[in-house]
C-alpha cells in the first residue's frame, strides 16, 4: 500500500481524515450514482446530484470513477427523486465506500466535494426564436433551476448574482447571426431586430452592434471577477470578435448603418478576447460566416467541412481536476454536431487555452477552456449534441429520447463544476 | 515519402500508358476502384497517369478532381485542367473544373481571369456565366451570382439567360413570384428542368402560393407551368385542385400522358386522407382508359383498391365487376378482380355477398387463395356475430390461420380455455397480422381471469369485435363483478379502455379509479393510474396528473409502463417539448 492509499484507509476513521483534509463520507449510508453504462439516465443524474447539494450541502463527484459517478447521502428524498427520474442508484455499504476510495487513490481518479449549488443564469432573448438552446433544454430536463438574463440585466450589473452564465445562439457582433441572408421577411427575424433595436435605444446605445459590444465587455468583466462562463454555438465566436473589436466597426451596414471598417481585420485587439487571436473576419456581408475561427463554416457551401467525431482528453484527476471535471463522460469519442460555430480553428487559439476535446488530425478543436482573472470560461462548439444538423425551425429536441447523450453530459459537467469546493478548484 | 512514392508511380504509369490507349482505359477503371476503396493518394496517382497519356480524358480529370479534393491537393487539379484546356479550349467540363478548383482554393483573382478567358473564347455562349453562377450559388455568394447573371443578360442581349440559377437566388431571398417567373422561363427553354422547378418552388410560403400558381399558369410554357403547379398543389396537400390542374393540361394520349397520370397517382396514393386516395383512384381509372387490354385491367384493379381506401366501395365494386364481366379479359385478371370483390364485400360487412361470390368462384380459385378468402368471409361472419357461419366458412382450413377463426369463435362463446389455447398456438406470426395484438391481449386477460369458461366475458368481447364498444364496456364491467383479485382488475381495466374508446370518459375514469384504488400495485393498477393521469392532463389538471404518475412510478417501479409514465411526467412538468 502506498502512502496515499494508507491515508485513505485511515480516512474511514473520520477524525484522521479531517485532520488530513481529505474528503470524508459524512453520512451513515451512501448512494452511488454510477455514470458509466450502468446508468439509465445520465442527464437526470446531474439533477439528482444538484438537488442533493441543495438539500444536504455535500455530494462527492468521483472523477474518472465509473464514468464520473456521484456519491451522495442515502436519504428518502434522494431515492424518491432517483426512482421518479429513472436514475440508477446503488446502495453502498461502509466497506464498499472504503473500497471505492482505495480504487480512487490508486488510479487516475479523485473525489471532488460539491457543496454549494451554483446560481445559474442563461443569457436568452425575451422573444421566442425558432430554435432551441441545448443548455436550457438540458437544465430543464435535469430539473436544475436557472434564471434568464438578457442585455438589460447584463448592462445593469445583474451578473453579480450569478455563479454560472451560459451563452448560446447569440450574435455579439450585432448582425442577427446574418439570418437575413436566408430568412429575410420571416416574422421571427423582424421581431428579433425590433427587440434588439428597442433595447439598444432604451439603454442609450446608437445601434445594436454597440449594445452587444457593451454586453460582451460586461461578460468579460464578470469572468475576470470570478464568474464561470460557458458558451456554445456562435455565442463563442461572436463574443471573441465583439471583445476584440471594441474600437472597430465590424458590423455590416444593415446592422449599424455603416459598412465594416476597411481595415477592421488589422485593427482587432486580440488581447482583449478570451480565447482567440489572429483570426480573420469575414468581410462580405452576404457571406453567412463571421470569421475563420469556426473550422466547419456550416452555412457556406464552398467552405463547409464534414462532421467527424471528437475525442475527449484524459486529464489527471488529481493534478488537473478542473479540466478533468469538464470531460467526465461515459464515452471518450463523441459524434460531432454542427452549429453556426461548430469548432475552433487551432491556429486562432491563444497558447494558454486548454483543449478539452479535439477531432484528431483536423485543423480544429471542439471544446476549450481557460482562465481570465479570477474566473474561467469554457466553449463548446455546435448547437445541439443530439441533433447533428439542427436547422432553424426544426422541432426542439426531446431529451427524454436521449437520456444518455454524452454530448449533453459535457454541458451538465459545466453546470456542476462551479459547485466544487474552492480548494479543489485552485489545485 | 508517401508523396514521393505517388509521384514516382504516376511517372512510371504514364510511360507505360502512353503506348496504349486501351491500357489507359483499363488504368482509369483501376483508378476509380482505388477511389472507391478510399485509397485517394494512390487513386490520384493513377488518375494522373491516365491524364499524362491522355490529357483530355474527361473521366480522369473529374476523378482527379474528386480525389485531390479529398487529400488537399486541389492545386494539382487546377494544373491538370489548364493542360486539358490548352489542348481543347472548347470543352465546357475543363473550364468548369478549372473554375471550381480555383474557387475552392480561394484564388479569386485567378478564378476571375479563368472565367474571363472562357468568356473571350465563347462570347455568345451563356455557359461561362451559368457555370460561374452555379459555383457562386454553391458558395452562398448570392449577390455576386445575381450581378453576374445581370451582366450575362446584358452582354448576351438575352433576358432569359441563366434563368434557373436566378430562380434559385429569388427563392433564397423569398421573392417567390419572381422565382416562379424565372423557373417558367427556364422550363420553356429546357422542359427537363420541370422537376427541379417543382422541387424548388415547393418551399414557397402559404401566403404566396396563389401568386406563384398564377405565374406558372400564364405566359410562355403555360402547359408545362400548369404541370409544375399540379405537382406543387399535391405537395401542398391540395390533391383535388392538383388533379383538376393536371387534367386540364393532359394530352389526349401518348406516353407523356401515361407517365404523368402514373406519377400523379403514385404521389397522391402516398398522401394521407381519403381525398388523396380518391384522386389517385380517379387518375388510375383515367390511365386505364388509355391503356391496352391487360395493362388496363391491372390498372383498374389498382384503381378499385384506391377507391376502397378512399371509402368508396361503390366505385371500387363498379370497376371490379367491369373487369370480372368483360368478355375479352384474361382469366388471371378476372380471378384477381373477383378476389378483390370478395375482400371488399367482406371488409364492408356484407358477409353473405362475400360468401356468395366466393362460392361462385370456388372452382376457379387456387386452393391457397380460396382458403385466404374463406377466412375473410369467416371474419365477416364473426363480426356480424354469426359464429356458426364463421365456423363453417373456415371448416376446410386446417392451417394455423384457420385455427385463429376457431379460436375466436370459442372465446366469443365463452370457452376461454379452449379458445385461448388455439389463439396462443397461432402466435404472432401466423393468422391475421392486424389481429396479433388483440390475440395477445385476450390471452393475457383470460390468463388473469383464470377461468376455463365464462360466457359473459366471451359475449363482452364479441360486442367489442362488432364495434359496440360502449355496450362491450358495460358487459365487461358486469362480467368483472363476478370475478375477484387480478381477474377482476384486468376485466375492469378492459372495461375502462372500452369506455375510453367509446368516448365515455367519465365511465372510464370511474373504472380506472376503482382499479387504482383497490389494486394500485398490480399491472392493471399501474395502467389505470396512467389512464387517470392522461385524463387529468387533458383537462389541464397538471398537478393531479403528475401526482398520479408519481404514484404509478413509486408503487410499480418495475412496471413496463414506467418509462412511458416518466415521459408523460416530463411533458406535464414542461421538462421536454409537449409535441
Amino acid at each position: 500500500m502506498n502512502r496515499r492509499g494508507f491515508l485513505w484507509s485511515l480516512a474511514a476513521c473520520g477524525p484522521v481524515a479531517r485532520l488530513l483534509g481529505t474528503p470524508v463520507r459524512p453520512y451513515a449510508g451512501a448512494l452511488l450514482v454510477p455514470m458509466d453504462d450502468a446508468q439509465t439516465n445520465h442527464l437526470k443524474a446531474y439533477g439528482i446530484a444538484y438537488a442533493a447539494i441543495v438539500r444536504t450541502g455535500r455530494v462527492e463527484w468521483l472523477l474518472n470513477y465509473r464514468g464520473g459517478s456521484f456519491l451522495l447521502a442515502d436519504d428518502a428524498a434522494a431515492r424518491r427523486a432517483a426512482t421518479l427520474a429513472g436514475v440508477a442508484v446503488e446502495s453502498v455499504t461502509d466497506g464498499a465506500v472504503v473500497a471505492i476510495r482505495g480504487t480512487i487513490d490508486q488510479n487516475n481518479m479523485d473525489a471532488i466535494v460539491l457543496e454549494r449549488a451554483p446560481r445559474v443564469a442563461i443569457y436568452s432573448p425575451p422573444f421566442a426564436p425558432p430554435w432551441d438552446d441545448a443548455v436550457t433544454m438540458a437544465l430543464q430536463y435535469a430539473e436544475i433551476p436557472f434564471t434568464k438574463v438578457w442585455d438589460t440585466e447584463v448592462v445593469g450589473g445583474r451578473l453579480r448574482d450569478t455563479d454560472w452564465l451560459h451563452l448560446h445562439h447569440e450574435d455579439f457582433t450585432g448582425q442577427y447571426s446574418k439570418f437575413y441572408l436566408n430568412y429575410a421577411g420571416a416574422p421571427w427575424l423582424a421581431e428579433m431586430v425590433d427587440r434588439n433595436q428597442a433595447t439598444a435605444r432604451q439603454l442609450g446605445f446608437p445601434h445594436v452592434p454597440a449594445l452587444k459590444k457593451a454586453v460582451a465587455l460586461r461578460i468579460r468583466q464578470y469572468v475576470e471577477q470570478g464568474g464561470f462562463l460557458f458558451a456554445m454555438c456562435n455565442a463563442t465566436e461572436t463574443l471573441e470578435l465583439a471583445l476584440a473589436a471594441h474600437d472597430v466597426d465590424i458590423a455590416a451596414a444593415f446592422a449599424d448603418g455603416s459598412p465594416m471598417d476597411a481595415d477592421a481585420d488589422e485593427r482587432l485587439d486580440w488581447p482583449a478576447a478570451l480565447a482567440c487571436q489572429g483570426a480573420h473576419l469575414e468581410t462580405a456581408p452576404a457571406v453567412p460566416s463571421f470569421s475563420d475561427i469556426d473550422g466547419h463554416q456550416v452555412n457556406h457551401p464552398g467552405r463547409r467541412q464534414p462532421l467527424g467525431a471528437f475525442e475527449l482528453f484524459n486529464f489527471s484527476a488529481k493534478i488537473d481536476p478542473v479540466p478533468a471535471m469538464l470531460v467526465q463522460c461515459h464515452r471518450q469519442v463523441i459524434p460531432d454536431f454542427y452549429g453556426l460555430t461548430t469548432s475552433f480553428t487551432r491556429r486562432t487559439l491563444k497558447p494558454r487555452v486548454t483543449v478539452l476535446a479535439e477531432e484528431q488530425g483536423a485543423q480544429w478543436v471542439k471544446y476549450i477552456h481557460g482562465d481570465v482573472g479570477r474566473g474561467t470560461w469554457t466553449y463548446l462548439g455546435g448547437h445541439d449534441p443530439a441533433d447533428p444538423q439542427h436547422q432553424v425551425g426544426d422541432p426542439p429536441t426531446d431529451l427524454s429520447l436521449h437520456p444518455t447523450s454524452p454530448g449533453y453530459r459535457l454541458i451538465l459537467n459545466n453546470v456542476l463544476f462551479p459547485a466544487a469546493r474552492k480548494r479543489e478548484l485552485k489545485t | 515519402m508517401q508523396w514521393f512514392r505517388s509521384v514516382l508511380l504516376s511517372a512510371l504509369g504514364a510511360l507505360a500508358l502512353a503506348a496504349s490507349p486501351a491500357r489507359a482505359q483499363e488504368s482509369l477503371l483501376r483508378a476509380m476502384d482505388l477511389e472507391e476503396q478510399g485509397r485517394f493518394v494512390e487513386a490520384a496517382a493513377a488518375f494522373r497517369a491516365v491524364l499524362a497519356a491522355e490529357p483530355v480524358n474527361v473521366g480522369a480529370l473529374l476523378g482527379a478532381e474528386r480525389v485531390n479534393a479529398g487529400i488537399g491537393r486541389r492545386d494539382s487539379t487546377a494544373a491538370l485542367a489548364r493542360r486539358a484546356l490548352a489542348l481543347d479550349s472548347t470543352n465546357r467540363t475543363f473550364h468548369v473544373v478549372l473554375l471550381r478548383s480555383l474557387r475552392a482554393l480561394r484564388e479569386d483573382s485567378l478564378g476571375a481571369a479563368a472565367f474571363e478567358r472562357w468568356v473571350a473564347l465563347a462570347p455568345r455562349d451563356a455557359a461561362p456565366y451559368v457555370e460561374l453562377a452555379r459555383l457562386l450559388l454553391a458558395e452562398g455568394r448570392d449577390s455576386q451570382a445575381r450581378a453576374l447573371i445581370g451582366r450575362a443578360r446584358s452582354r448576351l442581349a438575352d433576358p432569359g439567360a441563366a434563368a434557373a440559377e436566378l430562380a434559385q437566388i429569388e427563392m433564397r431571398e423569398a421573392f417567390f413570384t419572381r422565382a416562379a417567373e424565372e423557373w417558367r422561363t427556364a422550363v420553356a427553354r429546357e422542359p427537363g428542368k420541370a422537376d427541379a422547378a417543382a422541387f424548388s418552388l415547393q418551399a414557397v410560403l402559404p401566403d404566396e402560393r396563389e401568386g406563384v400558381l398564377r405565374v406558372l399558369g400564364s405566359g410562355p410554357a403555360a402547359a408545362v407551368g400548369r404541370q409544375i403547379a399540379a405537382e406543387l398543389l399535391l405537395g401542398w396537400n391540395e390533391p383535388r385542385r392538383s388533379w383538376a390542374m393536371l387534367r386540364a393540361t393532359l394530352a389526349d394520349s401518348g406516353t407523356r400522358r401515361t407517365a404523368a397520370l402514373r406519377r400523379f397517382a403514385e404521389r397522391a396514393g402516398r398522401l394521407d386522407g381519403r381525398e388523396a386516395q380518391r384522386v389517385a383512384a380517379e387518375a388510375l381509372e383515367a390511365l386505364a382508359a388509355s391503356q391496352p387490354g391487360p395493362d388496363a385491367e391491372q390498372t383498374r384493379i389498382e384503381s378499385a383498391r384506391a377507391y376502397s381506401s378512399a371509402g368508396d366501395g361503390v366505385a371500387a365494386r363498379r370497376l371490379l365487376r367491369a373487369i370480372a364481366e368483360a368478355p375479352g379479359a384474361s382469366a388471371s385478371m378476372v380471378t384477381a378482380a373477383r378476389a378483390t370483390l370478395i375482400e371488399l364485400a367482406a371488409r364492408q360487412g356484407d358477409a353473405d355477398e362475400a360468401a356468395r361470390l366466393l362460392e361462385a368462384d370456388r372452382a376457379r380459385l387456387p386452393v391457397r387463395e380460396m382458403l385466404r378468402l374463406s377466412r375473410r368471409v369467416a371474419f365477416a361472419y364473426l363480426r356480424s356475430g354469426r359464429l356458426d357461419r364463421a365456423t363453417a366458412a373456415a371448416a376446410a382450413d386446417s392451417s394455423l390461420a384457420g385455427d385463429e377463426v376457431r379460436g375466436w369463435v370459442a372465446v366469443f362463446r365463452g370457452d376461454l380455455r379452449g379458445g385461448t389455447a388455439l389463439l396462443r398456438t397461432v402466435g404472432a406470426d401466423a393468422g391475421d397480422s392486424d389481429l396479433a395484438p388483440d390475440r395477445a391481449a385476450v390471452v393475457a386477460l383470460v390468463s388473469a381471469v383464470g377461468r376455463d369458461s365464462m360466457p359473459e366475458l366471451g359475449a363482452a368481447l364479441l360486442r367489442a369485435a362488432q364495434g359496440d364498444t360502449l355496450g362491450a364496456s358495460h358487459a365487461m364491467a358486469a362480467a368483472a363483478r363476478q370475478l375477484e383479485g387480478d381477474g377482476q382488475a384486468a376485466a375492469l381495466l378492459w372495461s375502462a379502455r372500452l369506455a375510453e374508446a367509446a368516448r365515455d370518459t367519465a365511465g372510464a375514469e370511474g373504472l380506472w379509479g376503482e382499479v387504482a384504488g383497490r389494486y394500485a400495485s398490480s399491472p392493471a393498477g399501474a395502467a389505470s393510474l396512467l389512464g387517470l393521469a392522461r385524463v387529468a392532463a387533458a383537462r389541464g389538471q397538471l398537478a393531479v396528473a403528475a401526482a398520479r404518475l408519481e404514484e404509478l412510478i413509486l408503487r410499480n417501479p418495475d412496471s413496463a409502463l414506467v418509462p412511458e409514465a416518466r415521459r408523460e411526467l416530463d411533458r406535464i412538468r414542461g421538462l421536454v417539448p409537449r409535441s
